[in-house]
């Protein structure tokens, strides 16, 4: 039950602390390298907490150029990709208690490489609505479902059902138990299952 | 294994210990076993969300944009700012370590005043001894007195429990007991 992630923390390169030296000496160029290395996780996390792709822009930029200006308090007691995930989630979550549930949707492209994901496959195949159900129908359901969930829940939800991150990892990013993170996991799911209840079976 | 499986049981990684166990558990009850799989149907499902893509140029934009913003507060922040990274970067953590120790030595001098022995402050006081002329056998009431000193009765109290020896001057000395 516990996937594999989609790309191993161990992104942090032999290299890295080399580049957070020259970011701390003020080298853009070292800026740029490490906005390319992490941009991609850090907007997807974001995106998949505000279910908005303009929101997701501007948080992820707000997000990297706080990590840099305050580069210097990174004391190295957690890897910087643990940290920059750490600030990003505090980011996203304090946006989204300013904003309420008042915004619009706003959602990123399906990858059409959906239509040969085997659960999806599995999922036309059988007597269900996502039969009928056009994709970006179900991409909209399981926006709002996600949506509906409360902050500690949804955070716990996207990292780990869809960034795939392993519990241990969560568990030191939001600096709980992994017993709270599968427990959290558990009622959100239930949650998640009421919402979708023509999808999921 | 407790039925039903704690919250805290589904997911459980391959490599928790207790995973065999949950997993035998699954294969003999059927209830269990349902909420498991619902559990990770919606998993599945919610994980379809991961093939949403980000717009075309959206790492670009946001690169163009954080340079900027970024190059602008370094400029502003100036030389002080600068050096201030510098020093936090590699003169900082010395300097912290230096402080945690005596933070630590701190406490455990504060600890240990704190939990010490009551009284040890100052040194034991002893009783204070009889006077040698109280250390004498009491008299026999039939001896005669003593023949007065001209010396001021003196009074000596080594403790308000014990009898004492007190003098009420040139008379026979006859023990007291102050417990009140």
């Amino acid at each position: 039950m516990e996937p594999s992630p989609a790309a191993p923390p161990s992104t942090v390169a032999a290299d890295e602390g080399d580049l957070l030296r020259r970011v701390r000496h003020h080298d853009l160029a070292a800026g740029d390298e490490l906005v390319r290395r992490y941009h991609g996780r850090i907007y997807n996390l974001l995106y998949h907490m505000t279910s908005n792709r303009e929101d997701a822009e501007d948080l992820t930029q707000d997000v990297f150029v706080k990590a840099l200006s305050a580069l210097h308090r990174f004391r190295g007691g957690s890897t910087f990709y643990t940290w920059l995930y750490r600030i990003a989630l505090n980011h996203g979550i304090n946006f989204l208690k300013k904003r309420g549930r008042r915004e619009m949707m706003s959602l990123d492209g399906l990858d059409p490489a959906v239509e040969h994901d085997p659960f999806y496959v599995e999922l036309r195949a059988r007597e269900s609505p996502v039969r009928e159900a056009s994709l970006g129908e179900l991409q909209i359901r399981l926006n709002a479902a996600l949506r509906k969930l409360s902050d500690k829940h949804r955070t716990v939800v996207v990292l780990h059902d869809i960034q795939g991150l392993p519990h241990e990892e969560i568990a030191r990013m939001i600096r709980t138990s992994e017993g709270t993170v599968r427990s959290r996991l558990f009622y959100a799911r239930r949650q998640l299952q009421q919402a979708l209840k023509e999808f999921a079976p | 294994m407790k039925c039903p499986l704690g919250k805290e049981m589904y997911g459980l990684p391959e490599t928790d210990p207790r995973y065999a166990e949950v997993q035998a558990h699954l294969r003999s009850c059927f209830m269990c076993r349902a909420r498991w799989d619902d559990q990770e149907a919606v998993r599945q499902l919610i994980a379809l969300k991961r093939y949403e893509q980000p717009a075309p140029g959206c790492e670009a934009r946001t690169l163009a944009a954080i340079h900027t913003r970024v190059a602008a507060q370094w400029a502003a922040a100036g030389w002080w700012q600068d050096a201030q990274a510098r020093w936090y970067a590699e003169r900082f953590e010395p300097v912290r370590l230096a402080l945690a120790a005596a933070a630590v030595l701190l406490l455990l001098g504060g600890g240990y005043y704190l939990v010490r022995p009551s009284g040890s402050s100052s040194p034991a006081r002893p009783a204070p001894a009889l006077a040698l002329e109280d250390q004498r056998p009491l008299p026999h009431p039939d001896s005669p007195a003593p023949a007065a000193t001209g010396l001021p009765p003196m009074l000596v109290a080594a403790s308000n429990r014990e009898p004492v020896r007190m003098d009420y001057g040139p008379g026979p000395s006859v023990p007291v007991k102050y417990d009140y």
